[in-house]
């Protein structure tokens, strides 16, 4: 029943019982739950009716697939660096004028939404100039564009060949003649403008490419006449596109071009040989690495705030950028190297943990380079202990039972929670007392418990640590106590003592797991999963549950799903 | 995880990107500028939208004294110099609209939309399925700037400008400025990058300008063949997205082609625009551009966001604070007297600071018989009444400049007027005259402009 989840609003408490506090708002960014719900606003939604825990919706036979409409997405920043770095190895894509402009579905980085306007378009001419002027271009163009007198005769047909196949590249499909020409027609317009070379023409065609609609949108037209539901399978190239900006954020490299021109990945073989080949390239850290921190809303670092803590005078960069790297090859670690288990990432007593955050951890020893350093296994197991998710979802200068109960019921039991009411009063801070003890009102009170038995009962779990992650035992001079209960939307209530309980308690649980293909399965679509979607992610769910929670085999049934080998026409 | 990490600026300034361009050092101004305006031609008129979050605390707000001879408090003080004859306090204002979110993501798209939020699953909490009760839709119009720049279309050769500080993602719930329903207005977080796309290309001679001008034409007339070859191809819901970015590119080229070039001094050091302690100093600058771009009459049609409405993690780190130092988390707990409330009272007087200073940099530049001051009207907004109640009620709205057209120098009082009508007085005084009801209203809010608003 648990897998039904996709189509069940998840409702566990009435909007109308509130007093969801305490927690200042540390985040940013559209769509994140927890931090939404740290906001105090009602009338968010219907505000009556009884909790319905438990009560999954009827389940629906699922014959046949159904799929909803694939948006048009443009490349993420991210993946606009990523395919700079790759098309023309330039290191430091100057690309901070696109910030802000990322969207979100769910939790992760997707821009589904919002066309580009003026400011946008303008930001990434810039950037095209700058970079294009900044390539190197040998080795990219088949002459020596730069030394080559302008008027040597094998000029003419170098830049048709140049523009043909790096075209391909950065346009990430074969061009057409017509398109051939268009190109050429820029090179030869600026050589003939007093002032440039072949070589600054040839640059004014490399800018040219990186502004192109191919460049900047992941652009499918799928291989036909969509059938009556509005679908048609993606062409090779487009395939291609989806595995590598799913996998690498990035665009596809050669080898995988040259299966895409002979037709192989419509074959569900080679395709998963392609994913094998894939995830075990350096480049598949970064799409998995990705998921992990834009999963659990590491990405919240950016902005996040701490009070001066005795072991971190100063929270700068560097420690933000570790927190989120140790996470991200935590996922790439288990995933590519380790045996892929959901169980191994969420209860692992050890964790690659960058230099900059051993003293967090109370070591000393830096681990071998691309290996594990082991974690005292009473206090330390899987994600949701490492020190930046404790961080992240914490307060600048304590804990928060409210952030990191929220994000464990939105993020991993795929939970979803009403937003709380107004005239919220959280418990102030208070010398003599712990977190726990000022945060304990809510569930005292009628009005605030509907909610907060669910999400105190997770978050009270983590008062072993505190702002920073950092293992304690005293808060505030009086022992912690880091009991708790896991409930949650189709979850048998459990006891728990301690978050390495809390963390094999979800590792075994059901809910769990099929919540996490969830998450997988929108993040490698880039696109909301919908009511249509359904039997398609209860089969994805189904699989991984016959895997066993392997991750690694979940990959290989996104990509060869329907979803994700589909373009289903959005229109009216 | 470096391509991500959006906390760096960028490490390539104007000058590299010149570099980058070929054009290098020789680059001297060329076209005297667009500041000396033909004496005879009347002034034109501008709007300024200004947005600063969570509302007011009424009691050192509300000013006292009769309408046209009352007294600012504490957090208005700074407007004193104006108060005469280039200010309107407007009091008993109502925010006036449906949706289904809460409060801060409610007010924030309707303050200048003036509509409701659709039911719907666009927006939502982090993965929810679609059905969730919790999504809720977009505004289902654009917002007044957007409308006003519209009817300027072609008049200057920025449509519209917009400027922000720590303003988050891309999201309904972020943006004061909707460029048509449900979609956000882009705007400049950093204003060096605002700074580069308006004024920078000012450094170039007048050969280099129209060798740049081909050579982007040129690129451009690519990416339009393209667009238009994909506009028919992709689904049709999908089809907005091409046809906004065409309509960027005919915005870019119609620039070009216009060429506006302004003297304009540089804005200094860089600075890390995101950071807390930088909010005066982005803002100045902010101001600073703004004031550029009205003298140099790039746009007639500015917003100016601080902050957002929901998820806002800000800090003012010169302001003293209780521990927890977030701006939203303190409005929810300010009783009187305590230390919360105090420092809520520290950041709207820096508002206001803010916004006299915009109003001093209008001022300082002469127009006509007057300054710039008088002839733009600068709106000054937030997303609720007050930040513990939520109520969107009280709406402590205030209007500086703008005397020339603006029935200036008072305080008004209301009884509980929607704020639609505040809106049709602004679409009025811009040139948007036929226009009499705006926003998508529930209850009759009456039509016209706001009474006693315009000269």
């Amino acid at each position: 029943m648990q897998r039904r989840s996709i189509s069940a609003s998840l409702w566990l408490c009435t909007a109308a019982a509130g007093c969801y506090s305490g927690a200042a708002s540390t985040s940013d960014g559209p769509d994140t739950g927890a931090t939404a719900a740290t906001d105090g606003t009602t009338d968010a939604a219907p505000t009556t009716g009884e909790p319905t825990t438990g009560e999954a919706p009827p389940a629906e036979e699922c014959q046949t697939i159904d799929l909803s409409p694939t948006p048009l997405r443009r490349l993420t920043r991210a993946q606009y660096d990523y395919t700079i770095q790759d098309l023309l190895g330039v290191a430091d894509v100057p690309s901070s004028a696109l910030d802000g402009l990322d969207a979100k579905v769910g939790t992760f980085d997707s821009n589904v939404v919002v066309p580009l306007d003026t400011i946008g378009v303008t930001s990434l001419a810039d950037i095209a100039e700058q970079v294009a002027g900044a390539a190197d271009l040998v080795g990219l163009v088949p002459c020596d564009v730069q030394n080559l007198a302008p008027d040597a005769p094998e000029l003419g047909a170098c830049v048709r060949d140049f523009i043909r196949d790096f075209g391909a590249r950065a346009l990430r499909k074969p061009l057409t003649a017509e398109e051939v020409d268009r190109y050429v027609g820029v090179y030869d317009l600026t050589r003939a403008l007093a002032g440039e070379t072949p070589a600054t023409a040839v640059r004014q065609v490399i800018a040219t490419m990186l502004q192109s609609p191919y460049f900047l949108y992941q652009v499918e037209l799928g291989t036909g006449a969509p059938d009556e539901r509005g679908w048609t399978p993606l062409g090779d190239h487009e395939l291609a596109a989806r595995l590598s900006y799913f996998l690498w954020n990035s665009m596809p490299d050669d080898a995988l071009r040259a299966a895409a021109d002979a037709g192989q990945l419509q074959d569900d073989a080679q395709l998963l040989a392609q994913l094998e080949r894939m995830l075990a390239d350096e480049k598949a850290r970064r799409g998995l690495g990705a998921f992990a921190v834009q999963w659990l809303e590491l990405d919240h670092l950016d902005w996040v705030e701490k009070a001066p803590h005795p072991l971190v005078p100063e929270f700068g960069d560097d420690l933000r950028e570790a927190m989120k790297r140790e996470a991200a090859d935590f996922m790439a670690m288990v995933i590519r190297d380790d045996d892929a288990r959901l169980s191994t990432l969420l209860t692992a007593p050890y964790s690659p943990v960058p230099d900059e955050l051993l003293p967090l951890y109370g070591l000393a020893q830096p681990a071998e380079p691309g290996a594990y350093v082991q974690l005292d296994p009473a206090r330390r197991a899987g994600l949701l202990t490492q020190v930046g998710w404790l961080a992240t979802h914490a307060n600048p200068g304590q804990s928060s039972p409210v952030l990191r109960g929220v994000v464990v019921l939105e993020s991993l039991l795929c939970t979803f929670l009403p937003a709380p009411p107004n005239n919220i009063f959280p418990p102030p801070p208070d010398p003599n007392a712990t977190t726990r003890e000022r945060f304990e009102k809510h569930s005292s009170e009628p009005s605030c418990a509907g909610c907060h038995t669910f999400i105190d009962g997770i978050g009270f779990g983590f008062e072993g640590y505190d702002a920073f992650g950092v293992v304690r035992e005293l808060e505030n001079g009086l022992p912690v106590d880091e009991s708790g209960t896991l409930r949650g939307y189709g979850i048998t209530e459990k006891d728990f003592d301690g978050p390495v309980e809390l963390a094999h308690l979800l590792a075994d649980d059901p809910v769990v797991r099929d919540c996490v293909a969830f998450q997988w399965t929108t993040y490698a679509l880039g696109r909301i999963l919908a009511t249509a979607d359904t039997c398609q992610v209860a089969d994805l769910q189904d699989r991984f549950a016959a895997h066993e929670g392997d991750m690694r085999a979940l990959l290989g049934d996104i990509v060869t799903s329907p979803a994700f080998r589909t373009l289903v026409f959005a229109a009216k | 995880m470096t391509a991500t990490n959006h906390r760096k600026s960028g490490r390539w300034g104007r000058r590299k990107l010149l570099q980058a361009l070929g054009l290098g050092a020789a680059c001297a101004p060329f076209i005297p500028l667009l500041d000396a305006r033909g004496e005879t031609d009347p002034a034109p008129r501008r709007l300024i939208l200004v947005y600063t979050p969570h509302g007011t605390l009424h009691k050192f707000w509300n000013p006292t004294g009769t309408e046209t001879d009352f007294v600012l408090p504490e957090l208005l003080a700074p407007l004193a110099p104006y108060q005469h004859d280039n200010l309107i306090v407007l009091k008993g204002m109502r925010l006036n609209g449906q949706g289904g979110a809460g409060p801060h993501t409610r007010g924030m798209p309707l303050l200048f939309t003036g509509s409701e939020q659709l039911p719907g699953d666009k927006y939502k909490h982090g993965g929810a399925p679609p059905d969730d009760p919790l999504g809720w839709g977009g505004n289902v119009n654009a917002s007044i700037d957007q409308v006003i720049a519209q009817g300027l279309a072609g008049t200057t050769p920025l449509h519209s400008l917009h400027l922000g500080y720590q303003v988050g993602g891309v999201h309904v719930a972020n943006r004061m400025s909707f460029t048509a329903p449900d979609t956000p207005t882009e705007l400049y977080e950093n204003p060096q990058h605002a700074y580069d796309q308006l004024f920078g290309l000012a450094a170039l001679d007048k050969e280099a300008y129209e060798r740049l001008k081909a050579k982007r034409i040129s690129s451009m007339d690519v990416v339009r063949a393209e667009l238009e070859g994909l506009r028919f191809k992709v689904g049709s819901d999908e089809r907005p997205k091409i046809e906004s970015h065409l309509a960027a590119l005919d915005d870019i080229e119609t620039a070009l082609v216009n060429g506006y070039q302004c003297e304009v001094p540089p804005l200094g050091e860089p600075i890390d625009h995101v950071a807390n302690e930088s909010s005066a100093e982005v803002l100045s600058r902010h101001i600073q551009l703004i004031a550029a771009a009205l003298r140099c009459d790039l746009t007639r049609v500015v917003t100016l966001q601080v902050a957002r409405g929901e998820w806002d993690a800000n800090t003012y780190p010169w302001i003293p604070a209780p521990m927890t130092d977030f701006h939203h988390a303190h409005t929810h707990n300010a009783p009187e007297g305590s230390e919360a409330e105090a420092y809520l009272r520290g950041i709207r007087r820096y508002y206001a600071e803010k916004i006299r200073e915009l109003a001093d940099a209008l001022a300082a530049v002469p127009e006509g018989d007057g300054t710039m001051l008088d002839n733009t009207m600068i709106v000054w907004g937030t997303e609720v009444g007050h930040g513990q109640t939520h109520q969107f009620t009280e709406m402590p709205f205030v209007v500086v400049g703008g005397k020339t057209f603006l029935n200036s120098g008072r305080f008004v009082t209301h009884q509980d007027v929607a704020h639609h009508r505040l809106l049709v007085g602004i679409l009025h005084a811009m040139g948007q005259t036929s226009i009499d009801n705006y926003g998508e209203n529930d209850v009759d809010v009456g039509s016209g402009p706001l009474p006693g608003l315009l000269l």
